[in-house]
């Protein structure tokens, strides 16, 4: 293998003719044997880059996939810390609960008793007024069959005797 | 199964009344309301106090309940269908009454048939109805819509859905004349008969007398009929008659078809306790024809006849047989 010299080693003391040479890039030469040497490394790695399953290995995927992950990472919220807190301020809030579950027992029972009363105290009135079909409306529709109307307080003795050719008073036309 | 006397024999044509008499001790008063005319028969002692009493008692029913009136409670009513309305006692129990009555005859009197009369020509007074109208090709639809009335007695309202407009026809013609006799009562008047046009009823007897006559009216003829007490109705289509293109048409709807019936009929008078009663039973009789009338009138208790398109009766219930072969030339003084 060539040997160049390295362009950033100032370590060694050289002789340069050229004063310029100093720091400067290798020769065309030195760049092509260097790409060369390169390149023949690079086929030496080349089954190396192969993973088991045959696929090439893309290290841009991959890079983007690790930043992806990181990035997910980032925006997973973070648990919060477990505080414990003390038994006194635990008493606190278990008496602190107490009291609103006794002050809503007693409004719920307040409420249910108005409603129960109010509904016993509109049935009441609808009793006594006027008892109506449908007991979810005030109105009611006409639905339900009633025979009354045709019904005969007395009942038969309409006519009297017909046997007497009176003239009539009145008549009862097609009205 | 209902019995029911049919004649078949052409009946003869008697003159018409001239006039009608009078019970002794009795005075005739009229006047014109709810499109026909109001004949009050009154003790003589009674007759111009108790004939204006009856007659303000028909004027307001008219202002109230007519349809031919714009400015009508019922007029309003039917303006104002689609949201609840606040009525007056009257019209609420007038309209409470006409579907208690179409619950109990199934439909057959329905008060809600105003756009079938309407279509039909029937949309202003009978005077104004001219006798032959251009036809109609518009379907009609049949009745029912009472079904959708909804009444809250409590607060007094009536909700008419939207399209749906209230008709009484003659159940208020029939209650009115019931309110004139139960007012007369309450005022100590001891005899009455109130007649509005054909829808009567009697208070007591007249004295000296042990009933009314009373001329019924048969195709060609009439029968006087001795009523004690109750009320008397005859519906049919002897007068409300005209012709809307080819076709005849009459007042007298049947609300499974939305049209005029075709029963065959030519008139039923019914007797019963009240006025409304008879109204009612009268014009249900008509829509069912002859044989399922006769059943009707029977299963309900009431007496009356039913006279076909050919002059033949058929009687039912309690109707007196007797007085549809007396001879017609002795019902005249």
């Amino acid at each position: 293998m060539t040997e160049y010299p390295d362009p950033y080693d100032n370590t060694t003391p050289q002789t340069y003719t050229n004063p310029y040479y100093y720091q400067s890039f290798p020769t065309q030469g030195q760049q092509k044997a260097y790409h060369e040497q390169e390149r023949q490394y690079m086929q030496s790695r080349q089954g190396q880059q192969q993973t088991y399953s045959g696929h090439t290995y893309d290290e841009q995927a991959y890079r983007e996939q690790v930043y992806r992950a990181l990035n997910y990472q980032k925006v997973q919220p973070k648990s919060p810390a477990q505080k414990r807190i003390s038994k006194a301020e635990a008493l606190d809030i278990v008496s602190s609960l107490k009291r609103w579950l006794i002050v809503g027992a007693l409004t719920l029972f307040g409420l249910l008793a108005m409603l129960i009363g109010g509904q016993i105290a509109s049935t009441n009135v609808q009793q006594s007024a006027t008892p109506v079909s449908n007991p979810n409306s005030s109105f009611d529709q006409n639905t339900s069959s009633s025979g009354g109307f045709f019904q005969q307080q007395q009942g038969g003795g309409f006519f009297g005797n017909s046997g007497s050719s009176q003239a009539p008073f009145t008549n009862t036309r097609t009205s | 199964m209902a019995t029911a006397d049919h004649h078949k024999r052409p009946l003869p044509t008697p003159e018409p009344p001239e006039s009608y008499s009078l019970p002794d001790g009795m005075a005739r008063t009229e006047f014109h309301a709810m499109g026909t005319t109001i004949s009050l028969l009154l003790p003589v002692e009674d007759v111009i106090w108790a004939g204006e009493v009856v007659r303000m008692l028909f004027s307001m029913w008219e202002q109230q309940l007519s349809r031919f009136l714009p400015e009508s409670e019922l007029s309003q009513l039917n303006r104002q269908a689609g949201r609840p309305v606040v009525v007056s006692p009257l019209l609420f129990n007038v309209l409470e009454t006409a579907l208690q009555a179409a619950r109990t005859t199934n439909g057959l009197y329905d008060p809600t048939l105003l756009p079938q009369l309407k279509q039909i020509g029937y949309d202003r007074t009978f005077e104004e109805v001219a006798t032959q109208l251009p036809g109609s090709h518009r379907r009609t639809r049949p009745g029912g819509q009472w079904r959708t009335i909804q009444l809250d007695r409590q607060r007094r309202e009536v909700l008419l859905p939207p399209g749906v407009n209230v008709e009484f026809g003659g159940i208020a013609k029939g209650m009115a004349v019931d309110a004139a006799i139960d007012l007369l009562r309450e005022r100590g008047v001891t005899a009455a008969l109130v007649n509005a046009g054909g829808d009567l009823a009697v208070l007591n007897v007249p004295p000296q007398e042990q009933q009314w006559p009373i001329e019924v009216p048969g195709k060609d003829t009439q029968w006087v009929l001795p009523l004690r007490r109750g009320a008397v109705a005859t519906s049919g289509i002897s007068r409300r008659r005209w012709r809307q293109g080819d076709q005849e048409r009459h007042h007298l709807i049947d609300p499974r078809t939305g049209l005029p019936s075709q029963s065959g009929l030519w008139s039923v008078t019914v007797v019963a306790e009240r006025c409304m009663q008879a109204e009612v039973a009268a014009k249900v009789a008509f829509l069912l024809g002859a044989i399922p009338g006769c059943a009707f009138l029977q299963d309900h208790k009431l007496a009356g006849v039913l006279i076909d398109r050919n002059g033949s009766w058929f009687a039912a219930g309690d109707w007196p047989r007797e007085i549809m072969t007396a001879p017609s030339a002795e019902r005249k003084k």
